[in-house]
């Protein structure tokens, strides 16, 4: 939970950057990670994953591929395979080394063969008490399949930081949308901390679909960020009527405050497991933290 | 030289004056060389003779018919020069190109005061000229074009141009901002960006059920036999029945031929993104660059060139309203106006000549004409991504003077020849076109921008000495052939009554512009008997405006150190005498060289 995030006291964790076997790694991804370290004192292990079935792949005599840009298509052998992924990788910790090193991050470099996904659970069962995942890669429409997977099989991530393809920032208001009042408290400390490493201030946003349950809730987080002594003060308070696996009132807030780091939960009325991520990817243009 | 003759032509007055002021003058100035002692022989008999003069040959004081020159009727201008006068005013006053006028004369002889008075005169009758700017052109060569527009129009034409600048300024980021273009934008990259993504999506999709997925490699995208989600080992596939393999590589096969035509299209895709963004853009932007120049169009409707111009400064606006939504310097906007800054330099109209409401045809004196004075100035910038740019074109002389008189002093202009050329070229050909003489070795960038040559239709005016008309005659035949009139100031003139009269109006109109104490009748003669000595000829006068104005300034000054409020001729003696040495000196260089 995001709650061993935000608790005060909490032993140090890691970010964990997910870099998957390609070289589209968003340099937004790198920034959030940053940011997160920065906020919550971390570390942050880039995990480069040189995908096992690739090299399964490349035994077959017919193995090809073709570039995204279009072309045509060029024998796959295990060796180009190889050294391809040895340059991608060392860029992609390069770049994550300079980053951390303006950060003031410390950061750790892996590179493993495995299949993606269970080299980040791996990764993340290792070490703990508790990790975060920033998503190297952008994340497409139909990712929503994939972002499931992530948060059922990696069980060791107190949540995962996704970026879309219209990433533009790390800069601006930290918001936050919480739609269960359980998680208002941790959802809150995670994007106060969020909020001083980003020098953005907080703003909440409580999503529900009954007015008076909203009304509730917010009446319920005034009283809340009120009793939070020497807690930083809430810019502004808002509530959102939302239907259940409806991602619209997101992308709308996501689209009218023009975050520099957004929070939200994953599996949820918003971000429901398998649902197409398109109306989210349609607004992003900040990191996400998508808490479990 | 005035001075000159003045020490061996030493008259009774002006003795008498030098022996009464000569202590206090010692006091005043102890470092002074001691005054030679005033002559006491009378004048000789035949010097000088003529109105106002008494028994001894010198001006009668008593004649004069004033007490000070405060009783006098001031008088502007040179004494006894009508002729020159007549020439100057006729010179000028011709109609039409090409009939310049040269005003020949001593220096001090009163040639600027006269040419500015009587061009002033004349000026002041005549039609106030167009005004005329220059404007980018917006094409790729990066040149400007000449404007011309009516009279006392230019300002206010530049400035509602830059005010239009500001607008945009302020417009423009706010448009580009705002929720509406945002989701509009928003909608076509997402059409784009995502039908290839779709696409595949749906492939993948496809071929899933067919156990074949598709990969990502590191530098693309790979197609493989999957069993249970998991990427089939060698060993197991050729396990497998040849016919069923065979089956499975021609799904594979057909896949890959489906996914190079997705990726084939985007090339296409990415061009028609790109135009669909465009429109947008100028969509956007071209709502608020037409409200912008709205004003600027109709106050300027009639006036030919002005609606071309708009048009294209409106299509350059629009297709680079970037520039606008840029990140800005902050900081920097407190200090200055959008307009003003280099970014948008090339929307900035440079007023090149203009005149005010009250004035009549312009009179433009240029002290120093260099090519850059007369043909003006173009300043370049260099920005961030090293392209230079004009940020301002700044006019010459030519065309301040434009439609009316442009004064120069010939030695001034001789001395600078490459300019005297051009202005001889430019006078021929009717056009102030910019060219300025260039080292033949340049670095990129500092090419000079084509300005579109102005038409020019001024009168010029040269103001020469004997000696530099010598100089003209013999070295600059062509532009001496532009000179259809001449104004000659005699070095003497008769000594009349009138001109002794108008010598006194001129001491009084320099004591009045100079704000001195009066000069009493006894000082003026005094004055006037120097003029006769310096024409060094019975009956004449040689008169030195500017030494005047040097003598009587003087002389104010030592008659307040005596506190007397009026200027006598012991005064006039004693400035005199500080007044020779001098010229007396500058005398003998000229000789001398």
């Amino acid at each position: 939970m995001i709650a061993h995030v935000a608790a005060a006291g909490e032993r140090s964790g890691r970010v964990v950057l997910w870099l998957g076997g390609t070289s589209a790694a968003s340099r937004f991804a790198i920034d959030a990670a940053m940011l997160m370290a920065q906020a919550f004192q971390a570390e942050v292990e880039s995990l480069y994953v040189e995908d096992r079935q690739l090299f399964d792949l490349a035994d077959f005599h017919f193995a090809r591929a073709i570039g995204v840009s279009g072309g045509s298509w060029r024998p796959m052998p295990a060796a180009t395979l190889e050294r391809e992924m040895r340059f991608i990788a060392a860029a992609l910790h390069r770049q994550v080394a300079e980053a951390g090193a303006a950060a003031g991050v410390q950061c750790h470099s892996r590179v493993v063969r495995d299949e993606p996904l269970r080299a980040l659970f791996r990764a993340c069962a290792e070490n703990g008490p508790w990790n975060l995942v920033i998503v190297g890669e952008p994340i497409a429409p139909g990712d929503g399949a994939r972002l499931s997977e992530l948060f059922e099989k990696v069980r060791d991530t107190t949540g995962a930081v996704i970026t879309g393809p219209l990433a533009s920032r790390t800069r601006g208001p930290v918001v936050a949308v919480v739609e269960e009042f359980e998680r208002l408290g941790p959802m809150l400390k995670a994007a106060q901390r969020l909020s001083a490493a980003i020098a953005g201030e907080v703003r909440l946003c409580i999503a529900g679909d009954r007015r008076d349950e909203l009304a509730w809730m917010e009446g319920e987080a005034r009283l809340l960020c009120a009793d939070a002594a020497g807690g930083e003060e809430i810019a502004s308070f808002e509530s959102v009527l939302a239907a259940n696996d409806d991602p619209a009132p997101l992308a709308d807030v996501l689209r009218r405050h023009k975050p520099g780091f957004a929070l939200a939960q994953y599996g949820g009325r918003l971000i429901a497991p398998d649902a197409s991520l398109r109306p989210l990817t349609q607004a992003l243009e900040c990191p996400l933290l998508l808490v479990r | 030289m005035f001075f000159k003759r003045f020490r061996s032509d030493k008259s009774k007055a002006a003795a008498a004056a030098e022996t009464d002021a000569a202590p206090e003058a010692a006091d005043e100035t102890p470092s002074a060389e001691p005054v030679t002692a005033p002559p006491t022989d009378p004048p000789e008999p035949t010097l000088p003779l003529g109105a106002h003069t008494n028994s001894s040959g010198l001006t009668d004081a008593a004649s004069l018919g004033f007490k000070t020159t405060a009783d006098v009727k001031a008088v502007a201008g040179p004494v006894g020069q009508e002729a020159a006068l007549e020439a100057l005013t006729f010179g000028a006053g011709v109609k039409g190109p090409g009939y310049h006028v040269l005003v020949v004369g001593p220096e001090g002889s009163g040639r600027h005061t006269a040419a500015r008075s009587t061009l002033q005169a004349i000026a002041s009758k005549m039609e106030r000229p167009a005004d005329w700017v220059y404007v980018s052109s917006f094409d790729p060569t990066g040149g400007f074009r000449a404007l011309k527009l009516p009279a006392g129009t230019a300002k206010p034409f530049a400035e509602k141009m830059a005010h239009a600048i500001d607008e945009l300024a302020d417009a423009l980021p706010a448009a580009f901002a705002a929720d509406d273009y945002d989701l509009k934008r928003r909608t076509i990259e997402e059409e784009f960006r995502f039908s290839r993504e779709d696409a595949l999506e749906a492939l993948r999709r496809e071929a899933e059920t067919q156990n074949i997925a598709l990969l990502r490699t590191p530098a693309g995208i790979a197609v493989a036999p999957v069993l249970e989600g998991k990427v089939v080992k060698t060993d197991v596939f050729n396990s497998i029945p040849e016919a069923l393999r065979r089956e499975v590589e021609t799904k594979i096969a057909a896949l890959e031929a489906e996914i190079e035509a997705i990726l084939a299209e985007r090339p296409e895709a990415e061009k028609e993104r790109r135009a669909r963004l465009l429109a947008l853009n100028e969509q956007i932007a071209g709502r608020h660059v037409r409200a912008a120049l709205d004003d600027l169009k109709s106050e300027f409707a009639d006036v030919a060139g002005v609606e071309s111009f708009l048009k294209a400064a409106a299509r350059d606006l629009v297709r680079n309203a970037g520039l606008f939504v840029a990140r800005e310097d902050r900081a920097g906007r407190l200090v200055q106006t959008a307009a003003t800054h280099p970014r948008f330099a090339r929307y900035c109209v440079h007023v090149m000549a203009t005149t005010s409401a009250a004035s009549g045809a312009p009179i433009v004196q240029e002290a120093n004409p260099t090519y850059a004075n007369l043909f003006g100035r173009v300043e370049v910038s260099t920005d961030a991504e090293g392209q230079s740019q004009v940020v301002r074109v700044k006019p010459g002389a030519l065309h301040r003077a434009n439609g009316g008189y442009l004064v120069l002093d010939a030695d001034a202009l001789l001395n600078s020849a490459a300019a005297a050329d051009a202005l001889r070229r430019a006078l021929d050909a009717g056009e102030i076109r910019f060219d300025p003489p260039t080292s033949p070795i340049s670095v990129a960038g500092d090419e000079v921008p084509d300005l579109e040559p102005i038409p020019l239709n001024l009168k010029l005016i040269v103001i020469a000495t004997a000696e530099a008309l010598r100089r003209l005659n013999a070295g600059h035949g062509s532009l001496r052939r532009l000179f259809k009139a001449e104004a000659v100031f005699e070095d003497a003139i008769a000594r009349t009554q009138e001109t002794v009269d108008r010598l006194a109006g001129l001491i009084a109109n320099i004591a009045e512009t100079y704000a001195l104490r009066p000069i009493d009748a006894e000082g003026v003669a005094l004055i006037v008997d120097e003029a006769a000595r310096r024409a060094g000829v019975k009956g004449k006068l040689s008169i030195s405006i500017a030494d005047c104005v040097d003598v009587c300034r003087a002389a104010d000054h030592i008659a307040g150190s005596g506190k007397r409020d009026v200027v006598t001729a012991e005064d006039i003696a004693h400035a005199l005498r500080q007044h020779s040495p001098r010229a007396e000196a500058s005398a003998a260089f000229s000789e001398a060289s």
